[in-house]
């Protein structure tokens, strides 16, 4: 079972990890990507780096993946990565993913649905993901949204932002955490991402504290966006279920189940 | 149902609107004579009543007058020590009766005797003097306000305050005492017990602020289900501090009486005292986190002046 925890350093990263790294002013990519490197080597790990961050021509030129080559799909590159590295005798995959603002419109929206898809990928192939966001180059909402996706936190700002959405299974994804109104907007964004791919959203709510009411209108609000889709919360507390019932939520225009 | 000897009540003239009466009394002899002349009135009248008092004072109205279908007896467990819950409570239940299209009547007694500090006295008779303003636009009915005169905290004079109108053997008449301009007379807020902690907050700080009550609340026991409740009810006040009461907010915590207490400060003004009393529903845009901040506290205390700000006290009862 994945859980969610913060690190020291890259040495405790294991197989499976989705890894959210904040860089710092001082943090020097190009050192960061040979120890990276340097541990797959030691590992016996195929090491795959993302990101226009280190360039072609670069030492690391062999395990560049180019985004812009990838037609559009990191995804796909990097599960045919993670496919290659069995057939060549490789442990497992490792991928750093120096990851750039882009421009134009819907990006947070494009930034969203790539690392939930990383998340869903290295939950399921068992690969290990370093995103790496250099803080400096982003700004701090969307930062935010995107900590909250990944389970695993390390670098300049290591402590676990208030909830975490991570991959659970194969049908479902874990919440943990308080969803308050510090984190309302992202958990919304969240949840519209994942209800444009699948009729019906699964979260398993073991680790859930609770939603405040910022979070259960996020919530509400998400699952009535679309037609005909429903979010399931299951194993839910009773604080859950009952801020819920209380703030009029738990009616039949509301397409959320609640279950402990 | 018998006939007790009841006060010569003079037939009201029809009225339109709410009607909210006290009726002191002395002993349960008295209090039968009034509440049940009350619901025979009533009956009379083909009109439904709703009977919320303590579990004793239920007991002896039950055994002059069972259950039937136009006189309801409502548990009152889960509000009657919470102030706060009371407004959304009388919402319900006489919205189950005007829908039924009848005349409402309701008889309410909160259960003094067992109010055990100051605040929550206090904020029970706050809901008395609420309650002619979250009903003053709504449906009609009418509400006898039962209080106990024998009492040893009887305060006859600051009820009166609360209610337009007194119910006596000779008949109901005008309260002298009320009136419906002025605002709720609330002693001054205690001051916070020695040793109290301290921590201001922003932006951000909702987590930071959670982990400070946590602090506290470890040290008086208070854990589980609780403690998810105060948090959640602490995280909403402290939310409206950062979205409307300048952006900051200060907390103190201490214990005092067996309750936690959490108190908030801030900059902000609540202009409405009846933000937070009623059931939202889901079809409505925000407004939901004071209603549920009174319905996870036990004690609420709100003073919101636009000189002075806003203080919000939180009470939790400690276990044990």
């Amino acid at each position: 079972m994945r859980a969610a925890h913060t690190l020291a350093t890259l040495d405790e990263i294991g197989s499976g990890d989705h890894v959210c790294q904040l860089l710092g002013p001082a943090d020097d990519v190009m050192d960061r990507s040979r120890a990276f490197v340097a541990d797959g080597a030691l590992f016996g790990d195929k090491v795959v780096i993302v990101g226009s961050a280190v360039t072609a021509g670069s030492e690391f030129a062999p395990m560049v993946l180019d985004p812009s080559r990838t037609g559009g799909s990191l995804l796909a590159a990097v599960r045919r990565e993670a496919a290659s590295a069995g057939r060549e005798g490789f442990r497992s995959l490792r991928v750093l993913h120096h990851v750039t603002p882009g421009t134009g419109a819907g990006e947070p929206e494009r930034l969203l649905r790539s690392e939930l898809d990383l998340e869903e990928f290295a939950a399921d192939s068992g690969a290990l993901v370093v995103c790496a966001y250099s803080g400096a180059d982003w700004d701090a909402s969307t930062l935010e949204q995107v900590r909250c996706v990944h389970p695993h936190h390390l670098g300049s700002r290591p402590a676990s932002p208030a909830f975490q959405v991570y991959r659970t299974g194969k049908d479902g994804w874990t919440v943990d955490g308080v969803i308050d109104s510090d984190g309302a907007a992202a958990f919304g964004a969240i949840l519209r991402t994942l209800l444009a791919q699948t009729a019906t959203v699964r979260l398993l709510c073991r680790d859930l504290e609770f939603f405040d009411a910022a979070g259960m209108s996020a919530l509400a609000d998400a699952a009535r966006l679309l037609p005909d889709r429903k979010v399931v919360l299951e194993g839910t507390n009773d604080t859950v279920r009952l801020a819920w019932e209380l703030s009029g939520f738990a009616a039949p225009a509301v397409p959320v189940v609640m279950a402990p | 149902m018998s006939s007790p000897s009841r006060p010569a009540v003079p037939s009201p003239e029809p009225r339109t609107g709410y009607r909210h009466e006290l009726y002191p009394y002395s002993g349960p002899d008295e209090f039968l004579e009034g509440t049940l002349g009350f619901i025979q009135d009533a009956l009379d009248g083909d009109e439904a009543v709703v009977v919320a008092v303590p579990h004793r004072k239920a007991a002896l109205l039950r055994a002059e007058l069972p259950e039937h279908k136009a006189v309801r007896y409502v548990d009152t467990t889960g509000v009657a020590r919470h102030p706060g819950r009371l407004i959304g409570a009388w919402q319900e239940w006489i919205r189950e009766h005007t829908s039924q299209g009848r005349p409402v009547r309701g008889i309410g007694e909160s259960p003094w005797e067992e109010a055990r500090s100051r605040p929550e006295v206090e904020q029970l008779r706050y809901h008395e003097w609420l309650l002619n303003k979250a009903f003053a636009d709504g449906p009609a009915w009418w509400l006898l306000c039962p209080y106990d005169t024998a009492g040893e905290s009887a305060a006859v004079r600051e009820m009166a305050r609360c209610h337009p109108e007194i119910r006596t053997a000779d008949g109901t008449s005008p309260s002298q005492d009320y009136d419906p301009q002025a605002p709720f007379a609330f002693a001054p807020l205690t001051h916070p017990c020695d040793p109290y902690d301290e921590f201001v907050y922003t932006q951000g700080d909702l987590s930071a602020l959670r982990e400070k009550i946590a602090a506290c609340a470890q040290q008086h026991g208070l854990n589980g289900r609780r403690l998810r409740e105060l948090h959640l009810a602490a995280t909403e006040v402290a939310s409206n501090s950062i979205r409307h009461g300048g952006g900051r907010g200060v907390l103190r915590t201490w214990s005092e009486d067996h309750r936690m207490v959490c108190e908030f400060r801030d900059a902000g003004y609540i202009d409405d005292p009846l933000l937070g009393r009623s059931r939202p529903d889901h079809s409505q845009v925000g407004g939901r986190g004071l209603w549920l901040v009174h319905q996870l506290c036990d004690i609420v205390e709100i003073r919101s002046t636009p000189e002075a700000g806003t203080t919000v006290r939180l009470h939790t009862h400690l276990p044990g």
